[in-house]
């Protein structure tokens, strides 16, 4: 092999051609594989006892002890849970269509029909029928829900 | 030819026979002859009117709605709100018809207008007891309007 080959060099089309050199691997890259192939470094019994010993030790002081959480900590989180809980019963119900509960009867007649649609169309400033809510509305205003469910 | 047998027994083709002239004899008992109605809405207010709702109910339970159509005014030129799905599946034993107008109170009608025209489905022999309900009907400002609600029938034919 020459000065500067690589093994890159030996591509599938030399091994095939047939000459008698070709199924030999080239004398420096032989030289270099032996010279990589050393024994293995081992861990006796006795390196792994003294590492163990060596590892117990270091960590001798540090036993696991149950960790107490103060009582504050307690209590505080006892009360997010609290009021997690009770979120549905604290938050303010939304009655205004403006703030987005749309179904609501909006001029306090008592009952959500189709005059609420409209003054819900005046309080927008709205001139025209094209507003996909108030069409939805409306059409909320005269389903026919099934007799006693409402 | 031994290997040749009848394909269906003389008992078995018997019995396929009366279910097929059961199948055949049973839609013809169960369509009750029918006719249709229109009723005419109509609505008079002393004020311009901006929103109207009624509800058309049947005392007989007789009736079925299979239409509404608009009425009479520009200021409202489409067909009112009425539940749609409820009319198309057949299930509308009752109907709430309803709808608004943002045009100007000058536009907006006032006296005896018709508001819609509900079409009807009855059975041939039934006399239906219909009761109509004006659930509100207001001015372009929200307020409340003494309006009185009423209707007419327009017989139609039998299919």
């Amino acid at each position: 092999m020459e000065p500067g080959t690589t093994p890159g060099d030996f591509d599938d089309e030399s091994l095939d051609r047939g000459d008698p050199d070709g199924g030999r691997l080239p004398a420096a890259l032989v030289e270099r594989l032996k010279a990589s192939d050393r024994a293995l470094p081992v861990l006796t019994a006795r390196v792994d006892r003294e590492m163990l010993a060596a590892a117990e030790r270091q960590f001798a002081g540090r036993r696991a002890e149950p960790r107490r959480l103060p009582v504050w900590a307690g209590l505080a989180a006892a009360l997010l849970v609290g009021l997690f809980v009770a979120r549905p019963w604290l938050e303010p119900v939304q009655d205004s269509p403006l703030d987005g509960n749309l179904y609501t009867d909006v001029d306090g007649s008592g009952r959500v029909d189709i005059a609420d649609v409209l003054a819900l169309a005046r309080a927008r400033g709205a001139t025209g029928k094209q507003a996909a809510d108030l069409d939805a509305f409306a059409r909320r205003v005269v389903a026919l829900a099934p007799e006693g469910s409402s | 030819m031994s290997g040749l047998r009848p394909v269906l027994h003389p008992r078995h083709a018997l019995r396929l026979a009366m279910v097929l002239a059961c199948s055949l004899l049973a839609p013809a008992q169960a369509a009750e002859p029918v006719r249709f109605a229109a009723l005419d809405i109509w609505l008079e207010a002393p004020a311009p009117v901006a929103a109207w709702q009624f509800e058309l109910r049947d005392g007989s339970a007789a009736m079925q709605v299979v239409g509404v159509e608009g009425g009479d005014s520009a200021a409202y030129p489409d067909a009112p709100y009425y539940d749609r799905d409820a009319v198309a599946a057949g299930v509308a034993d009752r109907i709430v018809v309803a709808d608004y107008s943002l045009e100007p109170a000058s536009r907006l009608p006032r006296g005896r207008t018709r508001v819609a025209t509900v079409h009807v489905m009855l059975p041939a022999a039934a006399e239906p007891d219909f009761q109509l309900i004006l659930v509100t009907a207001t001015t372009h400002d929200g307020r409340p309007l003494d309006a009185a609600l009423g209707f007419a029938v327009r017989q139609g034919s039998a299919p």
